[in-house]
This record gives C-alpha cells, structure tokens and sequence, in this order.
C-alpha cells in the first residue's frame, strides 16, 4: 500500500480520503478483535462439550436446557438480513444509501429485541451448567455487540442525513461497518449451528 | 480541523477545575460507583443462588461499571458519540488546548496522550515496585513474619497483576504514541479520540485493582486461576474488572497504532525506511488486537461464573479450570511477547545511533520480530505441562516453543553486526541498551530449560520460573524502557537529564538487578516454591542476600525519579534539537515538537540508519515545494 494520499499538504487540512481509509482499515482490524474475543466462547464451547464433566455438559439431571428453534432462527434471520442490507447500502448510489442504513439499522435492533424476548422466555438459566453457561454468554454478548453495531449505524445514518460528513467519508464509514456486520453475521452463523444444532 | 493556531483561553483556576476534566471524572466515578453498588445490589436481590453467599457480586460489578461510565463521562468521553448520533460531522480533534491543564483532561495530541502514559504508568510501576519491597520484607524471614500469607499472596496478586497491567503498555502506551507519528512522518494518529481513551482507562483499572484490598485481596497472583477466581472474595471482581479495562485499552492501542503505520506514513516512508522501533510497534499491536479481546472474553466468563452463576470453570456444575487455563494463556503467551517485542524495537533503534553504523541485518530483523509474533499464538500449551495435559501434546508444544528462540535469536545476530567493529559511544540509553541484551540473554536462555518438559517438571511453581520472567520482563522490556526513556526525553520534556545520576542509576540498577534475581535461579532449583510466605529455614542466606539486593535495585529507583525532579523542576537546562546526532525524523523537528509535528508533511529521501554511508541523502525533505508524485 502506498503512503501518497497523505501527501504535502500546508495546514492541519487532510484529505478525506485518509480518514476514509483509516476507518476502512480500522474496521476490518476491529472486526478481527471481535473474532478473537468469539474464539473464546467457540473453544469453550467444543472444550466444554468434548470434556463434559462430571456428565453435566447437557444441564442437571432431568432438566436439559433448550432454547426455542423459533427465536434462534429469527434472530439469524435479522442478523444475515442487516449485514446483507449494510452491504447493499455501500454499494449504492449516495442518494439511496439512507433507506439501505436505516433498513440495516432496523434489523440489527430487531436482533437484538429477538435476543431479549428469548432471554425473557428461556426456560433455563445461567445456573443450568455447561451447555447453557456457553450459550447465554454467547449470545448475550453478541447482542452487546450488535448494539455498539447499531449505534455505529445510527451515526452513518445521521451522516447520510445531513450534510456535515464529506461524501467520501460516509462511503468509507457505511462500507465500514458493513464489514464489522459480515463478520458479525459470520459468528452468528457459528453460533447457530452450534448451540442451536450441534448442541 | 486546522490547528495552526491555537486558542490559548485564560480563565482563573478555580473556573478551569469545572468542566470535563480529571477531577470531574474522579467525582462521577466516585458517584457511579455507589449508585451501582445499589442498583446492582436491588438486582440481585430476590435471586436465591446469590442467598448462599455473602457478598453481591452484582452489586460489585454494577459498581466498578457505573464508576468507569462515570470517570469517563466526567472526561467528556460521552460529548462526541452523543454529537455524532446527533448528526455532527466527524472531526479529528477540537481537544488540544495549550498549558499544563491539558495533560488532566482529554486531549487528543498524540504527544500530551505519550507523556500521560508516561507519567500515569510510571506512578503505577512504583506502587507495584512498593509491592515487591514489602514481599522481600516478608521473605527476609522463613516463618511468617511481617504478614500473614493471605495478605502476603494479595501482595503477590497486586504486585503482579499490576506490574504486567501497566507494563504491557510501558513501551506502546508513552512511546508509541509519542513517537510513531514523528517517525513516520505524520501529524497525529489514526484515531485520536481513540487514543486519549486507551489512556484514560489505563488509571481507572490501576485504581480499581487497588481496590481488592479493600474487598478481601486476592487469593492467587496475577494469573487468576479457576477454581480460586469464582470462588475467592471480592477483590477477585476488582481484578477481574481491571484485567477487562486494561484489555481493552491494549486492543483499542493495537488497532490505532496498526492503522497509524498502514495508513498514515508520510510519502517516501516505503515498508523497507520504517524505523525498526516502527516494526516492533506494529508486531505488538497485531498482537495486542488478536490476545486482549481473548483475555476480554475470558475475564467475562469470570464475571458470569461469579456473578451470575454460570459454570464455565467450576466442574461441580458442568464447566472445567483447564478452560480457563487454556484461555488464559491462549492470551498470556503472546502477551509475553507484548512485553517483549517492544523492547527489541527499543533496543534494536538505539543501537545504530551510538554505534555510527546503519543497523545491521534490517530485513532479518523484521523477519525476526514477524516470527515471533506469528509463532507466539502457537506456544501456549507449554504453561499446562504439568497441569495434567494430555501427554500426547506435549512434544508438539515442546517444538514450537523452542523454535521462538530462533526468530528470537535473529535480534542477537542484528546486535552483534551492529556492534562488530563499531566505535561504541557509551552513553546512557547505550548502556541500558546493552544491559537489555545481556539480561535478555539470561532471561531467553532459561526459557529454553522451561520449554524443555523434561526439566520444565522439576522447576515448574518454582523461583526458577519467577526468576526467568524477571529477567525477560525487568532485565528486558523494563531495562529497554529505561534506555528509551534517557534517549527520548530530552525531545519529549525539553529539558537534559542530568548524566551522573543517570549513569549512577544504570549501575546500580544494572548490578542489583542481577544481584537480585540471579540468585532466584538457585533458590528455585532448591525447591523454594513460588507465592509463599515461609521457606525452608536452609534458604534463608539466599533469601537475606535477594532482599537486600532488592532494596538496593529499589532504591535505584529512586536515583531516577530525583534525576528526573531535579532535571524538570529545578535544573531545567534545555535540551538541545538532536542532541545525539541521530538520523531519525523524531530529532529532526523543534523540540517543544509544534502541535502540528511536521509544517509540510515531509517527503522521506533515505532510510534512517545510514550513519556513515558515503553520499547518503538527507532523511526527508521537509519543504517539499510542490505535491510528491505518489510513492516518490
Ligand atoms: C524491584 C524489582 C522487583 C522485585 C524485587 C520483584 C519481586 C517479586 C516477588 C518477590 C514476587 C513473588 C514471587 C512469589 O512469591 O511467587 C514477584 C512476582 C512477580 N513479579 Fe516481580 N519483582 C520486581 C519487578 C517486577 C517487574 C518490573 C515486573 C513486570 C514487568 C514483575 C512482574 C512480576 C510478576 C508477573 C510476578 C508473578 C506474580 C504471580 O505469581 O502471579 N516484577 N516479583
Ligand atoms: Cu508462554
């Protein structure tokens, strides 16, 4: 990558397109980081589960948490739907990115609505042992960070909406955090087949 | 966003203690942390499973998190989020007032953010050094004397969690802040914002850490280890809040410095003229922004098994410690090479200029720091070889292991170019840079014996290991601080340190450091356990001649810190522009450095270790007359 852009330039003005690559790369390291921090509940999950002490991996005897189908699914659903949506957005015409980010916006938030609405009608808890220790973390922090997402959306869309932002900027900024909600989707999908499916 | 000239208000100091500053955020933290020791304290109630215990953890947790909220709020962290989902356009800093205030409020120069860093860690490392002299007060006696061994291993878990909290960003946090935008030719970081918060959470989590004291201690040191961390008191939530703070200030610290040497190196700066003290920064922060967010995710399940009451590492509820084990050194291994990678950049960037010779072996360097950085996240099983493991893996994790001295062994080779047939000048940040390969050598030495399961078996838990990392992290990164610090402030503070006391400290230092942990090595192989208060009375010679040797090494501490008063309060002689005559673009700007750093983003002509090199070109330009063809 060439240094060029950040070129001879007299005063404290710098050219969009440094803060526009700077929140480009920052995204796809910051999305790294959030991988890294899932790798945990990933490998707790199979460590747990292959070592299944003391036979308790599956919750008390008699009691063997499971989460509704219903929720887990809708809330994937939301989930691939907003990054997918991000993504559209970014590859839209300037003038019709608003509607794509606040449809993204949308959805992330309706995730996590879903998450909550799960969590409210669980039918186990955080005391059920192995399996269902993994599973409220997991999903309780990727609604966490689903949230701290849309609040990154919010700004894209009060970006788009008026006019302070240059327009290279908010392309970089929806292209951004289109990235971060792929990988995001990415987890979710991990997350699906594994606590939903695999079990 | 110009910043060229730069509104100087004066207002009377009582006006200026009100606003978004430190003090403001001491009282909301202060504030927050009682309202959510109650609000944490109304949701737990009514919860049975917390019935048995007593003491809240949620209210503990809720507490440290409304204090965070709170200092950070009183900072005025919240005033630009808040803005931007209002709808204002993004700015890169509006935070750089003039004058001593704005080293006690956000501010988002690169420059302020390096010397908060330097002073907020270094308060911190003299309280974890206050630790350690209280520790080998204990040990001067084998019985349990000065305290009993409870509050003996809280001493312990302070000293060590503390010391591995702020060192981890002793090199990154002051210098690489300080410094990577001088050296490769820009005005400021990626994200500036950013940057001042990855400071202001550093003393938040130093505080709260202290605070275990108050709740019980803590029953392990820095590790942590399950079962002991679900079911200690509640210092174990301060030290599970703390490691959660400083892990994601050392993410946040990656991620910025990353994206600062992709994005923002001036034009000429190609990948082969990047300062080698550049490239270990850079390696760090790969590994700063892959490990922190696992100790994050790590430190949360604590969290949840104290507080909620899940069972990842308790196995009478389905969960397991070797996955804490597992997790914890999943980070803690790379984080070793946090604390060390640092200190090659230092070491390797400060040779060149005493030596007069560009350095040597550059590419093999890079190469070297790369390789261990990538090898790092490969090694961590070798921490769990007598934890039971499955034997089958041990070999594996044997390998790779000793193939780290390999790239490790690169930055020898690179020293020892560098030195052959030089014309040394001996000057201060030279000595501690030597002192560092020296020490280092000890330190990587006896990591291979630890590598080695074989004799891994008999000096694991013991002072062996204690001396080992001391040697690596003291004698290595500690000492690489120091050489840096001699060789940097003269441009960060303005002023000269004064030389006698500084070659006072190094010998001291330098002599009792080894007199200190050199001897551990016997000890352990002795048998002498690590995080014990009483010994066997036969080692008592040994642990008497390592006390007072400490409070010697301590007492050099104390030889800098009156060098650095006495240099920047009363003697205050100016430090002159480049007064080591190096070729490195952080000397070729004014000292105080502008707010702007550069007038014209310089274009860079030449490497920056061409001492000696018949014809070389001068580093950069620096009145580039028109715009640089791209890449020129
Ligand atoms: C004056 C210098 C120092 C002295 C005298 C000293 C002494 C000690 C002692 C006595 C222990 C306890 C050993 C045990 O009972 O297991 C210890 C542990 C430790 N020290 Fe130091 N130390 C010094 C500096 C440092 C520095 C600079 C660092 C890090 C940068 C550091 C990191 C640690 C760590 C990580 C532990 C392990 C704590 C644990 O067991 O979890 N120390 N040190
Ligand atoms: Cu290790």
């Amino acid at each position: 990558m060439d240094a060029s852009v950040h070129t001879a330039l007299p005063d404290g003005v710098e050219p969009a397109e440094l803060l526009a690559r700077n929140v480009r790369l920052g995204a796809r390291v910051w999305a790294a980081s959030v991988g890294f921090f899932f790798v945990a509940f990933f490998f707790a999950f199979l460590y747990l589960r292959a070592l299944d002490t003391n036979g308790l991996w599956r919750g008390w005897p008699h009691h063997h948490p499971t989460p509704s189908m219903g929720f887990g699914v809708a809330i994937l659903v939301c989930v691939l739907a907003s990054a997918a949506v991000a993504r559209a957005a970014a590859m839209l015409e300037p003038t019709r990115r608003r509607v794509g980010a606040i449809a993204a916006l949308l959805l992330s938030l309706a995730a996590v609505a879903l998450q909550c609405a799960q969590f409210s009608s669980l039918g186990f808890g955080p005391t059920d042992a192995g399996y269902a220790s993994v599973f409220v973390g997991w999903t309780g922090l990727f609604a966490l960070f689903l949230l701290g997402t849309a609040y990154w959306l919010a700004t894209v869309v009060a970006d788009v909406s008026g006019d302070g932002a240059s327009p290279a900027f908010q392309a970089a900024a929806i292209e951004a955090v289109s990235f971060v909600l792929i990988v995001l989707a990415g987890i979710e999908i991990a997350a699906f087949i594994l606590l939903y499916l695999v079990v | 966003m110009s910043a060229t000239a730069i509104p100087v208000v004066r207002r009377p100091v009582w006006r200026r203690l009100i606003g978004f500053n430190m003090l403001t955020g001491l009282v909301l933290g202060i504030a927050g942390w009682f309202l959510g020791a109650w609000v944490g304290g109304q949701i737990a109630v009514g919860h049975d499973y917390l019935l048995g215990t007593d003491q809240n953890d949620v209210g503990a947790f809720v507490g440290y998190l409304f204090a965070v909220i709170g200092w950070l709020v009183g900072l005025g962290f919240a005033n630009y989020p808040i803005g931007r989902l209002l709808g204002r356009p993004p700015t890169l800093r509006h935070h750089e007032l003039g004058g001593w205030t704005r080293y006690f409020r956000l501010c988002t120069d690169h420059k302020v953010v390096g010397i908060q860093y330097l002073f907020g860690v270094g308060i911190f490392f003299f309280i974890g050094g206050l630790n350690a002299m209280l520790m080998r007060t204990e040990l001067l006696r084998p019985i349990e004397k000065a305290w009993p061994s409870g509050q003996y291993l809280t001493l312990v878990g302070l000293h060590g969690t503390m010391m591995i909290m702020m060192t981890s960003a002793f090199i990154l946090g002051p210098f690489g802040n300080y410094f990577v935008p001088l050296m490769i030719g820009a005005r400021r970081m990626a994200f500036p914002r950013v940057e001042a918060l990855t400071f202001w959470l550093t003393p938040a989590a130093g505080l709260i850490l202290m605070s275990a004291i108050a709740f019980g201690g803590l029953p392990f040191g820095w590790t942590g280890y399950a079962p002991l961390a679900v079911e200690g008191r509640g210092g174990v939530d301060a030290y599970v809040t703390a490691f959660i703070l400083i892990a994601i200030s050392l993410t946040l610290v990656g991620l910025n410095l990353l994206v600062t040497i992709v994005t923002m190196r001036a034009p000429g700066m190609t990948w082969t003229r990047l300062p080698i003290f550049v490239w270990g920064v850079l390696a760090t922060s790969v590994l700063m922004a892959l490990a922190a967010p696992v100790l994050v995710a790590t430190m949360t399940m604590v969290l949840m098994d104290r507080a909620a009451n899940t069972s990842y590492f308790l196995a009478s509820a389905g969960g397991s410690p070797y996955l804490y084990e597992n997790l914890f050194w999943f980070f803690g291994h790379p984080e070793v090479y946090i604390l060390a990678l640092p200190g090659f950049g230092i070491v390797l960037e400060i040779l060149p200029v005493f030596t007069r010779k560009p350095l040597w072996g550059y590419r093999l360097a890079v190469a070297g720091m790369v390789g261990v950085m990538l090898l790092s996240f490969m090694v961590w099983q070798h921490h769990l070889f007598v934890s039971g493991m499955n034997a089958g893996l041990r070999p594996f994790y044997m390998l790779t292991t000793e193939l780290i001295s390999i790239p490790t062994g690169f930055i020898f080779l690179n020293a020892m170019g560098t030195l052959w047939r030089a014309q040394i000048r001996f000057t201060v940040p030279m000595l501690f840079a030597l002192a560092f390969f020296f020490n280092f050598l000890i330190g990587g030495l006896s990591g291979v014996f630890l590598s080695d399961v074989p004799s891994d078996v008999t000096t694991h838990g013991s002072y062996f290991v204690m001396a080992h990392f001391h040697y690596t992290i003291m004698g290595g990164l500690v000492f690489a601080f120091f050489g840096a610090v001699y060789y940097w402030l003269p441009k960060m503070l303005g002023v000269v340190l004064n030389e006698t006391l500084a070659k006072i400290h190094f010998w001291l230092m330098f002599v009792f450091f080894n007199l200190t942990f050199m001897p551990l090595f016997a000890a352990g192989f002795l048998g002498m356990p690590r995080r014990v208060s009483a010994y066997a009375p036969h080692l008592q010679v040994l642990n008497d001649f390592v006390s007072v040797s400490a409070f010697v090494l301590g007492f050099s501490m104390l030889v800098f810190l009156a060098n650095l008063v006495w240099s920047l309060v009363f003697a205050r002689i100016p430090a002159a522009e480049n007064p080591w005559a190096s070729r490195g673009l952080e000397w070729q700007v004014p000292t105080p450095v502008p707010v702007e750093n550069f007038e014209r983003i310089p274009v860079i002509r030449s490497g920056p270790y061409e001492y000696g090199v018949p014809n070389a070109p001068a580093v950069a330009d620096f009145t580039p007359a028109a715009l640089p063809a791209a890449g020129s």
